[in-house]
């Protein structure tokens, strides 16, 4: 019993919460594109987890009028993507192009450290962000000329100093937020980047309720279940807005809308309308009215009313502050609302998906919904006082420069305009990993990599050669196992400490060794550290004096990323069916150098493993 | 009806039949129910049933049956 994609819209324009959302995406997704909805494809380049978003996503890009269609870009591979021509990325042709970077992961040092730096490196530390955003960017616009949308960066929830914090401008708090402001002018230099508000987004929920450190430590999503709505329907405001899907026109019912009370009942003297409650939750209402004329949206009212009551008040009432001249059009009299706005969307000469009407009466916005079901209705419910969040949230009059025109113009780079740092940044991706300085320590059968060793055999599913999973147990008899070397790998780069990333498991058997594991966390792909992996397991295994190394590709549905990798290292297939590949080296024809910008470190203490290859060499490996 | 409720939820997050869910669906069973989509459906069930899981159930409720036991522990009568 699968709700269609259309039911399921309607339930979601009538509970925008997050089971809706969930429920519509599949629904959406399960329906397949359609004739009346285009696709709309969006790429995300992110370096957190952001799924639990996607389906909020989808459901905006649905209500907007679009099949979704997305790209989500492998864990922290953003400037990977936007450099690789060829790149998934570029592939799937997208119609925007969304980056989604939590500052903790860009600058932990500066998030979590921060009173490591002094002034003068914190301010550096804010221009290389800056700037890596900008190489991003710039990267981007190498290869495509589509919208990108970025964010900028939340307020830290508890500042380095505490309240000592917000006296200084070269404190964190100040630091984040001229960040922010760099960010802006980072991007003047291209067309069509848009920033996506974090940190007024953020700061309306409040971070108490908009990040889960629960949720951060167990899946690399900073985001609480609270904000992801709020967050996807804010990305569902840009959809709306590049695609010129927005809102020009505002017409208004009057009773209890404009002014508390029916003139009809309470006669023009006794409706609220003034500086104390409630009449000045009406005032506050058409503020925010007139702020949405002067931003350029036309005004009309519809009215069930005599004309000349309401007219009455427009021009006598002393706390009005809507005005005759404010207004383009009105139809104030006792024909049907659907009637009256077909009429006024005739005089104006608009579509009636430019149209948003507001009413108390659930009568009147079915009626109108059901009647013109372009209209954007939204309906006055509960306390007045939340009248103008309800008309901020639900109104749709965004809108963004950018515009179809432009997307044609063939000198869109001319605006570029290059800094010094530009000439600096990464032009391909071999520069851009060896300025990351990456460096690699490997381990051998270290006990207390064990628990990290077993996780990772347990959770990673992309760059794993034959998925074999191992309890701790099984990592601990592997470690008493003489014939067997268990080694992990960690890595650091001048960003970060991604701690142990890489994990393999080899087996000497007479004169061949065996790989039974090989595997990388998604942290650490496309950085091509398993050269280094798999060059420390050739010297192991040449040092045993083994002839021949052999490993298996056991294919799964979400690791076909790795079916020929052993091919890079000089492998050859010996055999293939249905489960998977045999691969063979010889050890004595072959040789491969890591690659020169992951520096091997020694680690200090190699006691297990000159331990083993003592046992090994008194009996084991050469039968 | 929270059953349904429940059988929604999962739906929704796996794409999958609201009716061919079971006590024994689990992880290891559903090919949807990636690690993603489990975060995916942690959250949905939380905001469906009003309810905080702890860290470790986040990470242990990977059967329905599992599901519901976690439910049950907080008030919910499934």
């Amino acid at each position: 019993m699968q709700i269609s994609a259309d039911e399921s819209l309607k339930r979601l324009r009538k509970e925008g919460d997050y089971p809706t959302y969930v429920e519509a995406a599949s629904a959406i997704d399960n329906a397949g594109p359609e004739e009346h909805r285009p696709p709309m494809r969006l790429a995300w380049l992110r370096n957190v987890t952001i799924e639990p978003l996607m389906p909020v996503i989808s459901g905006e890009v649905a209500l907007a009028g679009y099949t979704p269609e997305s790209y989500v870009g492998q864990f922290d591979n953003i400037l990977q993507d936007a450099l690789e021509p060829n790149s998934d990325l570029y592939q799937f042709n997208p119609d925007a192009i969304v980056l989604v970077q939590w500052l903790e992961t860009l600058a932990p040092k500066f998030v979590n450290r921060f009173l490591t730096f002094d002034r003068e490196e914190a301010k550096s530390e804010v221009a290389r962000i800056a700037a890596y955003v900008g190489d991003v960017v710039g990267a981007l616009r190498k290869h495509s000329d589509k919208p990108i949308l970025l964010n900028n960066f939340p307020l830290p929830p508890y500042a380095a100093l505490g309240i000592l914090d917000a006296q200084d401008v070269h404190y964190q708090t100040q630091l984040v937020i001229e960040l922010n402001r760099s960010l802006m002018a980072e991007v003047k230099q291209w067309r069509d980047i848009f920033i996506v508000d974090y940190m007024q987004l953020f700061g309306r929920i409040g971070t108490d309720h908009a990040l889960d450190p629960r949720l951060w430590h167990v899946a690399r999503m900073p985001f609480s279940r609270e904000a992801l709505v709020p967050l996807g329907q804010l990305y569902g405001r840009f959809i709306r807005a590049l695609n010129g899907v927005t809102r020009k026109c505002l017409i208004l019912d009057c009773d209890n809308t404009l002014w508390g009370g029916v003139i009809g009942e309470d006669l023009a003297s006794g409706i609220q309308l003034g500086d104390d409650y409630p009449g000045s939750c009406f005032k506050a209402l058409q503020q925010h009215v007139l702020t949405l004329k002067d931003r350029g949206i036309i005004l009309a009212l519809c009215s069930k009313n005599n004309e000349q009551d309401v007219l009455n008040v427009l021009r006598n009432h002393p706390d009005m502050l809507i005005d005759e001249k404010d207004l383009a059009t009105w139809r104030i009299n006792w024909d049907n609302k659907a009637a009256n706005i077909r009429s006024i969307v005739e005089e104006l000469n608009i579509g009636f998906d430019s149209v948003v009407y507001v009413d108390d009466s659930s009568f009147e916005c079915d009626l109108v919904q059901t009647y013109l079901p372009d209209v954007n209705v939204i309906h006055l419910q509960g306390e007045s006082t939340h009248y103008v969040s309800l008309l901020n949230e639900k109104g749709g009059f965004d809108s963004l420069s950018y515009s179809a025109e432009d997307r044609r113009r063939t000198e869109m780079y001319k605006v570029e305009t290059h800094r010094q740092e530009l000439e600096r940044s990464a032009d391909n991706i071999q520069d851009y990993l060896a300025q990351l300085e990456m460096q690699a320590e490997i381990r051998l059968n270290d006990p207390f990599a064990v628990p990290r060793v077993s996780q990772l055999t347990q959770k990673t599913n992309q760059f794993n050669l034959t998925t074999r999973r191992y309890t701790q147990g099984d990592i601990e008899a592997f470690l008493a196992d003489p014939q067997v070397d268990v080694l992990h790998l960690k890595l650091t780069d001048k960003v970060s400490d991604l701690g142990i990333i890489g994990a393999s498991i080899i087996k000497y058997v007479g004169d061949e060794a065996h790989i039974d594991t090989l595997l990388l966390s998604c942290r650490a792909i496309a950085r091509n550290v398993e050269d280094v992996m798999l060059h420390k397991l050739r010297s192991l295994s040449s040092e045993r004096g083994c002839k021949v190394m052999r490993a298996r590709y056991i294919p799964t549905a979400r690791n076909q990323q790795v079916e020929t990798l052993y091919q890079r290292f000089g492998f050859s297939r010996v055999e293939s069916d249905v489960d998977g590949s045999e691969w063979a080296l010889n050890l004595l024809e072959s040789e491969f150098e890591p690659p020169e910008w992951i520096i091997l470190v020694d680690p200090a203490k190699m006691d297990n493993f000159s331990q083993k290859s003592e046992a090994s060499s008194a009996g084991g490996a050469f039968g | 009806m929270n059953s349904e409720t429940l059988a929604s939820v999962l739906a929704g997050a796996l794409n999958i039949d609201a009716n061919v869910v079971t006590d024994e669906m689990s992880a290891e069973s559903v090919d949807t129910w990636t690690s993603l989509n489990h975060l995916t459906l942690v959250i949905s069930l939380e905001e469906s049933f009003d309810v905080s899981f702890t860290e470790e159930e986040t990470v242990e409720i990977l059967s329905v049956g599992a599901i519901k036991s976690a439910l049950r522990l907080h008030g919910v009568e499934v």
